[in-house]
């Protein structure tokens, strides 16, 4: 494991949007934190695609040093949305002390890793939160205007409204690697959705999550006019969606109620003696706990 | 510092213009050349003390064009060119017929103001990253050396869109600059009022000029004495002073 060393993985499954991957991987170029390791995922590219998309991102990391590049192509013929697979491929090749997600059509802020660093550093934290904003943006053949921006979109502040729902997009937080059993750090294939939460909830039942920094804005989410992001940005569901929505959820819910609450988390939100088979379930449905910053 | 070089030589480099450029450096404090990689590029200014933004930047100018450089391109040296963004940002020029002052986008997180994105207009241009003709430095006579930093930006451009030069966005053209997260300086901000005095009396804004009193007072800060010459009264109505810093407008 290599110290300090932030590896970013950027998943990407459509080579048509190198656009808006310079604008990801010069995001990541741009931060102050080093070493930085980024690892992108292709999906399924042609030998030709991923020779272009290679040539984008180091024309782009030879802006700055400390910077490492590892560009991964998932050739499997299914699941056929493998955005899931992207992921969990992407993480056999961490070699960092912490790791990130990032998104090729999102950005982050250049202090965005330094920050979230300094706050694993500084505290027994497995897991350090952020805040993203949501941009509306239009998209144009050779640029992105963004319309509207939105800080503090989701509902959310602690550990407590964690659990209780999503409010911390793939791009808020770092995890500190040298802190977690190796193993919990996958995401399970049978989501294509909602399955960063699902990891969420498994890491910060287990240990202790910070998010002492939740209010300050570290990136951006983009919410795209042409329909090209991955989750639903109108509100609007299809029939299918919908139940594809109510199917996930269901899932979700299974994962608050089959996942226990180390004692360790327990006494941080002040649950002195710790209850040996207290759920993420049983614990929201115990109502008040103390809920500050640092979990 | 050195990023910034290596991204402005890329950038040069993208746009076939390596070997017709020049990278001019005016150091304001402690000399940086003992640091500073060197590089063919690179030409440097005898300093000149920290005499304020504008004022370092029409040193810079006046060697430029002295020496028959078409376009300037005013950079902060702590922010990131991409490598297409000169590119662009001389296109955009070019499809202005040089009567036109282009900034880049500042990314990541963008400055509110708003820009057309039919004809990229845009109510003033931002310093940081910006591509000024020739003729505009000499028809405007730079930047306005009243303001040491801040706001002098927005007086170039206003004076520019009164002299019927446009004012355009060039999102095509990105440069990476930190403006997030970053702890109250106080300093800073004294600056910023100060200048926003400046710029208000020039343009004769006074009930800005008195909510920034109200302001500087309040952080029993001195207000400025300077006294600067009125624009034409004619030009007053390119000014926006109801958005406060925003100066327009903004789209959030």
């Amino acid at each position: 494991m290599i110290a300090n060393q932030v590896d970013c993985i950027v998943r990407f499954h459509n080579p048509e949007r190198l656009y808006e991957l310079q604008r990801c991987i010069f995001s990541l170029v741009g931060q102050r934190h080093r070493p930085l390791h980024i690892i992108v995922v292709a999906q399924r590219f042609t030998p030709q695609a991923l020779a272009v998309t290679r040539a984008t991102i180091e024309r782009l990391m030879g802006l700055s040093s400390g910077l490492t590049l590892t560009l991964l192509n998932w050739e499997e013929a299914f699941p056929i949305d493998a955005r899931t697979e992207l992921l969990n491929f992407g993480l056999r090749s961490v070699t960092g002390e912490f790791v990130a997600f990032l998104d090729y059509d999102d950005v982050i802020y250049p202090e965005a890793y330094e920050l979230l660093a300094k706050r694993l550093r500084s505290t027994q934290s497995a897991i350090a939160f952020a805040g993203v904003r949501v941009v509306q943006a239009e998209v144009f053949p050779s640029f992105l205007h963004l319309a509207a921006a939105h800080t503090a979109p989701f509902a959310g502040e602690n550990l407590m409204d964690l659990f209780n729902a999503n409010f911390c997009p793939i791009h808020s937080y770092l995890i500190d690697r040298s802190k977690l059993d190796p193993d919990i750090l996958h995401f399970d294939s049978q989501m294509t959705w909602e399955e960063d939460y699902d990891l969420l909830l498994k890491i910060c039942a287990a240990y202790p999550s910070d998010f002492e920094a939740v209010k300050a804005v570290i990136g951006d989410y983009y919410f795209k006019n042409d329909g090209s992001n991955s989750v639903p940005t109108d509100g609007r569901l299809s029939e299918q969606r919908k139940l594809e929505y109510e199917r996930v959820q269901a899932y979700i819910e299974v994962r608050r109620r089959t996942t226990l609450v180390s004692p360790r988390v327990q006494e941080k939100l002040g649950i002195v003696p710790p209850l040996p088979t207290l759920t993420i379930r049983g614990l929201l449905n115990r109502g008040t706990v103390r809920t500050t910053g640092v979990q | 510092m050195q990023a910034s070089i290596t991204a402005a030589r890329s950038a040069l480099a993208h746009a076939g213009l390596l070997d017709s450029s020049v990278l001019l450096i005016l150091d304001n404090g402690a000399s940086t050349e003992e640091w500073l990689a060197a590089d063919a590029l690179i030409r440097r200014l005898p300093p000149v003390g920290n005499v304020g933004f504008g004022a370092g930047h029409n040193v810079m100018m006046r060697a430029a064009f002295e020496q028959d450089f078409d376009v300037y391109l005013a950079l902060n040296p702590d922010g990131l060119l991409h490598p297409d963004s000169v590119l662009a940002l001389l296109q955009m020029l070019e499809a202005a017929q040089g009567r036109a002052l282009i900034e880049a986008l500042q990314f990541p997180s963008e400055h509110p103001k708003p820009y057309d994105t039919s004809s990229f207009d845009t109510p003033w241009t931002s310093g940081a990253c910006l591509a000024i003709p020739r003729q505009a430095f000499l028809d405007l006579d730079g930047f306005d050396e009243d303001f040491f930093m801040y706001c002098e930006d927005v007086d170039l451009s206003w004076r520019a869109k009164a002299q019927g030069y446009a004012l355009k966005t060039c999102p095509r053209a990105l440069f990476l600059h930190a403006v997030t997260n970053r702890p109250e300086n106080v300093n800073t901000l004294r600056m910023v009022f100060e200048s926003g005095i400046v710029l208000a009396r020039k343009w004769a804004a006074f009930e800005f000029e008195d909510w920034l009193k109200t302001e500087m007072l309040a952080r029993r800060m001195t207000i400025p004495s300077r006294t600067p010459m009125l624009v034409p009264d004619e030009w007053r109505h390119y000014a926006d002073f109801s958005h406060q810093f925003s100066f327009a407008q903004p789209r959030w």
